[in-house]
């Protein structure tokens, strides 16, 4: 029987490529409980690859029925290898998870777990560590639960009920590719299926911090236009995801020292025209006029800046008079830089220098061909191509 | 012009009282501060003067500290409701950390060492004062606080949450987490600055980015660097 730290070291490695980022919980605070789930997350780690750690990320079990071909857990990759399959018990998680949590190490607890026997018995047992938890313990930190495909919408009810969040990963754009990856698995079944029940339940006031979704990049050959596509249905109030993420998909066994960056571009661009939907309210339509004929997202420039010189009739634009959806549309401005100057819009303060411009947060050098500054244009469409567009 | 300095995020109040418990700040700078906060607190927000911009660069500093260390500072459960932490903090902010960390753990006195003093604070509301503990060393200091805590409190941590070998649990799962494919150190340094790894102890953080920097050994001096990257004329 291996010991728990063997237990951790496994299931936490078999956890890793799970994505969590937000730690936000709008839920209130029970007084006399163990933790806060504050309403802004903190990271209390980052690993050398940079990604932060603020939750433990652990599996239940890394025993699975399906044969996902990108999963280090599935069938097909644990096939002839010597990997051990091991499994926590609630108990044993849970005061793992106060442990840590006491220690200052983490704010919560993300719990995702293999196919064991069936969904409904993993299931089961994650239900059952998370009233631990919250019942018993009154932990009342952060939770993010992974839904498990296929699983019934009792057993999801109960999970929502306490859990901060809950996520289910779609994987891949839709069932064809789906099919292309795993066997064991239905698309329509076993995962949109599932997904439609959590707008339902999140208007029945659980899961206070949303769901989101994870797509695996580059397992099976989608394209970028099948992605946009499914990622921009799911933003709809259809379905209501508060956010999804992008992971690439790593080369299982073989663990390159020196691995190319420029593997993870096609992850990043996702990425940046993600957040130009979400936060930048960029329409879906225009999004996918960025998509080349091969339906692929071009690499080498940043989508905000290709969006910006096609709609080249709309710039420039006057820093000092304009709403904060046109700024939204300015390279380098962002969300919290247009918020700035519409504050001072409001207090009647005039930007007359771009010193100032760069204070306040703006990237100088992306965003002077698109904005007047006193009457003054700062550099033409043409110079801006010359010097940084190639 | 600093990147900070036409922001105006915080009331002129906030970065006032921040700014006087930066390391650098004397009675008189106080004075100076509290008489610009007084007649032009807009000064302050904005940064326009010389004396604003001073007094919002401290705050920024002072501010970022508490947050850095609130986050990173590691603790040591005791069984008796307290949650003792250590820190090195550059500005007179062990107080304030002690706060933030009392907040996040509502049922628990919090006691936060620095070189300087000793810091308690808790939210319980059955606790009404707490006494001053000047005490040096730290054992003594441990023993007063659980002398105090066992006169006003009968609750206890249960002993499973203690985690006896908790450092070295979570060394192990940290371990696990880390993506070789995905090495990037300098983003790694944005989030957690050496100085800030000093400040908050964050041993375990440091000695695996050593180990995992010790890995590819041609490129750690300057010269083998040139000689990995020549420029063939």
């Amino acid at each position: 029987m291996p010991s728990i730290l063997e237990k951790l070291r496994i299931l936490g490695e078999a956890a890793k490529y799970d994505l969590c980022a937000s730690t936000a919980s709008p839920r209130a605070h029970t007084p006399g409980s163990i933790g806060r789930a504050a309403a802004s997350g903190v990271c209390h780690s980052f690993l050398p690859d940079g990604r932060c750690i603020s939750l433990l990320k652990v599996l239940i079990t890394n025993q699975c029925i399906h044969d996902c071909a990108y999963c280090v857990n599935s069938t097909s990759n644990m096939k002839g290898k010597k990997r051990v399959s091991t499994s926590f018990n609630p108990e044993e998680l849970a005061q793992l998870t106060i442990g840590f949590y006491l220690r200052n190490y983490i704010e919560g607890l993300f719990i995702s777990s293999g196919v064991g026997k069936s969904a409904e018995c993993q299931a089961e047992i994650m239900h059952e560590t998370l009233e631990l938890l919250r019942l018993k313990y009154k932990f009342d930190g952060y939770i993010h639960a992974k839904v498990l495909p296929g699983i019934n919408l009792d057993n999801l009810k109960r999970i929502t009920e306490l859990a901060d969040r809950v996520s289910i990963n779609v994987e891949l754009p839709n069932k064809n590719r789906f099919a292309e990856t795993c066997s064991t698995k239905d698309f329509q079944n076993d995962i949109l299926r599932v997904t439609k029940w959590l707008p339902d339940l999140q208007s029945q006031g659980h899961i206070p911090a949303g769901y989101t979704t994870q797509y695996v990049i580059g397992a099976a050959s989608e394209t970028d236009k099948e992605l946009l596509e499914s990622i921009f249905e799911f933003y709809t109030t259809n379905w209501d995801f508060k956010r999804q993420y992008y992971s690439t998909c790593l080369p299982i066994d073989n663990k390159q020292k020196s691995f190319p960056r420029s593997f993870f571009q096609r992850e990043h661009r996702l990425y940046q025209i993600d957040w130009l939907r979400r936060i930048y309210k960029f329409t879906s339509k225009e999004l996918m006029t960025i998509v080349n004929d091969e339906g692929f997202i071009p690499l080498k420039e940043d989508p905000k800046i290709t969006l910006a010189r096609r709609n080249h009739d709309l710039f420039p634009i006057d820093i000092n008079d304009c709403k904060y959806m046109d700024l939204m549309r300015v390279p380098g401005i962002g969300q919290l830089s247009a918020t700035r100057i519409v504050k001072l819009q409001n207090q009647g303060v005039k930007i007359t220098k771009t010193q100032q411009l760069k204070s306040i947060g703006v990237v100088l050098k992306r965003a002077l061909p698109f904005l007047t500054i006193g009457e003054k244009t700062q550099l033409t469409l043409d110079n801006f191509t010359k010097t940084i567009g190639k | 012009m600093k990147k900070t300095s036409f922001i105006c995020d915080r009331s002129a109040k906030e970065y006032f009282q921040a700014a006087c418990l930066h390391i650098k700040t004397t009675e008189d700078f106080v004075l100076k501060a509290n008489e610009l906060y007084q007649s032009s607190p807009h000064e302050i927000t904005t940064g326009c003067t010389i004396l604003g911009k001073l007094i919002k660069r401290r705050a920024n500093a002072v501010l970022r500290e508490i947050h850095q260390l609130s986050a990173y500072i590691r603790l040591k459960p005791l069984p008796e409701m307290l949650l003792l932490g250590k820190c090195h903090p550059e500005h007179k902010t062990g107080h304030l950390i002690a706060k933030s960390l009392a907040k996040r753990f509502g049922n628990f006195i919090i006691l936060v060492i620095t070189p300087s003093d000793n810091h308690l604070a808790t939210e319980r509301t059955d606790i009404s004062n707490i006494p001053e503990f000047k005490e040096q060393n730290e054992k003594i200091l441990i023993n007063q606080i659980r002398e105090f805590t066992d006169k006003t409190l009968t609750e206890r941590l249960p002993v499973e949450f203690l985690l006896e070998n908790g450092d070295f649990l979570w060394e192990q799962y940290y371990e696990t987490q880390f993506l070789e494919q995905r090495l990037n150190t300098r983003l790694f340094h944005r989030f957690i600055p050496k100085y800030v790894m000093k400040k908050a102890n964050m041993d375990i953080e440091k000695k695996f980015y050593e180990d995992v920097l010790e890995k590819p050994e041609e490129t750690r001096t300057l010269d083998s660097f040139f000689k990995k990257n020549a420029i063939v004329k």
